[in-house]
């Protein structure tokens, strides 16, 4: 089988979609209240120069992953320790939005139904998309983020009567500490878990595209984040949105247009799932990719059903309950996630800037 | 191979979402649930509470369609929830919760705090946040939704529907059940709740709802009636239709105007050292009624009146003003919440102790009534000779 290759328009549409897969409904990070929005955009700034580092990444390797390029970096021993941390956090990764969606569903919408069956039929829908190849996953995602992009629009539309502008006043309330805080959180997750991407650069074509890619779905999804959080604020204000565990889906349950267009919130939630589909897939896939690729296997597909099949099984144990996880999703995880998203690929780059400036001045030399 | 094993795959999925997709895990019929309506709360006499839920009866609603059914049923227990399930043990089906747009409280609780009684309903996800939130001034908080064996409809949607045109009345605050959890939690801001009874008047029993129970905190501190229910709402800048009455020089009740659209704006100003709110007031009305003759044109004009009703609008303001920071020291006209927007600085210092600060606040009101219209006679009725 050739070699799989995404077009740029269809990798950007994974990417937003990847980005506001869970944070269009788990909300972001909270401390700072009324002005979490100006954390949003701090963050997405911030991401900026990240993302041109993965791009950069991607024109020193044109046409491999973040594996091939963790192996020709660091070498077969370390090369394969570090694509294991890279497969834990892919794996964990998509463990962890699984598990989003389940306490999700067993919360507001499925309440007897056991965790275990709403995730298990998502991940095997992923196995799936992600066993027929990552350009299905992008041709499904550029269908699928028109839809979530129409359904947030919408949505976002019709709960302009509930706003309460009050809830913005006054601003900067709890200092730019908790301010801070939150860029921080709201970077690590869900920004720059683009890293992720890092691992599918392979499918990616080989011209420099990565950086508009990375740089307009960063963009667009900033965009998409902010406005919904501002939503929730200006409809549910700081106080309420701080304690609720899926405050979009409160938000939007208030839309009332005369008595008519009400209890809408189920219908939204179908973007929750899209983009956590997609989420999900990709996380897959790049664990697949990654495990064919330390053992050199013949084809990542090998092992994609017994992934997803953990993966599934392990966002079932993975927390004992809704506080925990939200606990470590808004506290633990911002450092936890830091070495995977900054530190390594930071170390990655400028290895790979050393490598290249001195194979530069070889052929340099013999030239 | 290849082929095969996908062929398999694609089977053996097909056959697990056979299992699953042909319903929900807890899939029920609509006539195994009872449809809850609306509920009271009372405290029991043994100190227990007790939960009234009115629920829609379904089998006699397929038989004539033209009146709902509605059936009572009655409990005591420690927990709500535990009262919710317990239930189950007398009508066999399992209560529906998020039809439910009524909940009554017994004024015996309300004073003693409501935080332990609405958790669960915000809560729980059966129930839905977008109830109407009451306070009975009957001795029991079922007493108002019994009245329905002798309006014979279903008492609770009959209340909802109540609210909804609450806005034409403005007699009573309307509040959704976030609404007052939310004022609850937010700082400088108490809450309120419209208050309930039973009116009686040549042998006719109705629900009626008029007049505010303020709360301090979550513990109800006093009633506010109708007519200062009115004025609160001018305060909160609540109103959107109603009626403003205004009386002729002699002091007799005479003209109606017409609420068209008001708007109130909160403004706190720091004059050395201390917070004043000033509170302004535009409110456009058309002139709907006139109960003398010659008056409009010949003894009074329009200005008059416009003065007038300001004047009263004005004092009706201030008066309830005062009496809420007087007697019941809850500001529920979230000036405090104003004041914590326009100057965070200063609130972080006085948030601790701002009921008294609100206590004493200087108020100031400038209230202004404009009348656009006369609706469709342009003078006051005449009496030939």
């Amino acid at each position: 089988m050739g070699k799989e290759v995404i077009p740029a328009g269809q990798s950007a549409t994974i990417a937003i979609l990847f980005i506001i897969g869970t944070s269009l409904f788990m909300g972001v990070a909270g401390q700072s209240g009324n002005s979490s929005w100006i954390s949003i955009i701090i963050a997405v700034v911030l991401a900026v120069p990240l993302m041109l580092v993965y791009a950069r990444l991607h024109t020193l390797f044109p046409g491999k992953g973040l594996y091939d390029m963790l192996l020709s970096i660091f070498g077969g021993v370390f090369g394969r320790l570090a694509c294991c941390l890279y497969i834990w956090y892919s794996l964990h990764l998509g463990c962890m939005v699984l598990r989003n969606f389940g306490e999700f569903s067993k919360t507001v919408a499925l309440t007897s139904t056991p965790m275990l069956a709403p995730m298990l039929i998502i991940g095997l829908l992923c196995v799936w998309v992600v066993n027929a190849g990552i350009e299905v996953l992008g041709r499904s995602a550029k269908f699928l983020l028109l839809f979530c992009i129409a359904v947030t629009f919408l949505v976002q539309i019709l709960s302009v009567p509930k706003y309460d502008y009050h809830h913005m006043l006054p601003l900067l309330e709890r200092g730019w500490g908790a301010v801070w805080t939150d860029v921080i959180g709201t970077f690590t997750f869900p920004f720059a878990e683009i890293v992720i991407m890092t691992g599918a650069f392979g499918a990616f074509p080989n011209k420099g595209s990565a950086r508009r890619v990375l740089l307009s779905s960063l963009l667009i999804a900033g965009v998409i984040i902010i406005a919904v959080s501002l939503r929730n604020l200006l409809v549910l204000g700081p106080d309420i949105v701080s304690s609720l565990y899926f405050p979009s889906y409160v938000a939007v349950g208030r839309i009332n247009i005369g008595d008519f267009l009400t209890r809408i919130e189920g219908s939204s939630a179908i973007v929750f799932v899209t983009a956590l589909f997609v989420k999900v897939s990709l996380c897959l896939y790049v664990a697949s990719c990654g495990v064919a690729k330390v053992f050199k296997l013949e084809s990542y597909r090998s092992v994609v059903l017994q992934l997803g099949l953990i993966m599934v099984y392990m966002a079932e144990f993975i927390y004992r309950d809704i506080t925990e996880m939200q606990y470590f999703g808004y506290h633990i995880y911002k450092i936890y996630a830091l070495p995977f998203q900054v530190i390594l690929p930071a170390v990655l780059w400028i290895s790979a800037e050393i490598v290249a400036a001195r194979k530069r001045k070889r052929t340099a030399a013999e030239g | 191979m290849r082929v095969a094993a996908r062929k398999s795959l694609a089977l053996s999925l097909a056959l697990i979402l056979l299992l699953l997709l042909p319903g929900c895990w807890n899939y029920t019929e609509v006539d195994d649930m009872s449809i809850v309506a609306g509920v009271a709360l009372d405290k029991a006499k043994d100190g227990k509470l007790q939960l009234t839920a009115e629920m829609v009866d379904i089998q006699n609603g397929l038989e004539q369609q033209s009146q709902a059914g509605f059936k009572m049923i009655s409990l005591s227990g420690n927990t709500i929830f535990d009262i919710a399930r317990n239930m189950i043990s007398m009508t066999g089906k399992k209560l529906f919760w998020s039809h439910a747009k009524s909940i009554i409280f017994s004024e015996e609780l309300a004073r003693e705090g409501l935080i332990p009684y609405i958790d669960w309903y915000s809560r729980d996800t059966e129930t839905r946040s977008d109830v109407f939130i009451f306070v009975s001034e009957e001795k029991n908080a079922r007493d108002v939704l019994n009245l329905n064996s002798t309006t014979e409809s279903v008492m609770s949607f009959e209340l909802a529907q109540l609210m909804r045109d609450e806005k034409f009345v403005a007699g009573a605050p309307v509040v959704e059940i976030w609404d007052f959890i939310d004022k609850l939690e937010v700082s400088g801001q108490s809450a309120v709740a419209p208050l309930i009874h039973v009116h009686e008047l040549n042998g006719h029993k109705n629900e009626r709802v008029e007049g505010t129970a303020v709360f301090d905190k979550d513990k109800m501190v006093g009633k506010l009636d109708g007519k200062e229910s009115k004025a609160m709402l001018f305060v909160k800048n609540k109103i959107s239709e109603g009626v403003l009455e205004v009386e002729d020089r002699t002091g007799k009740p005479a003209y109606s105007l017409e609420i068209l659209s008001s708007r109130t704006e909160v403004r706190p100003v720091l004059r050395e050292g201390d917070i004043t709110i000033h509170l302004s007031t535009v409110t456009k009305t058309g002139l709907d009624e006139v109960m003398n003759t010659g008056g409009m044109t010949q003894h009074e004009s329009l200005k008059d009146i416009e003065k007038r009703a300001g004047e009263k609008l004005r004092q009706d303001m201030l008066s309830v003003i005062h009496k809420v920071q007087r007697e019941y020291h809850a500001d529920i006209f979230g000036f405090g919440a104003a004041v914590h927007r326009k100057m965070p600085k200063q609130w972080k210092q006085i948030r601790e102790h701002w009921s008294d600060i609100f206590t004493d606040l200087e108020v100031t009101v400038d209230a202004k009534v404009i009348i656009e219209s006369t609706a469709k006679t342009s003078r006051a009725l005449k009496l030939g000779d």
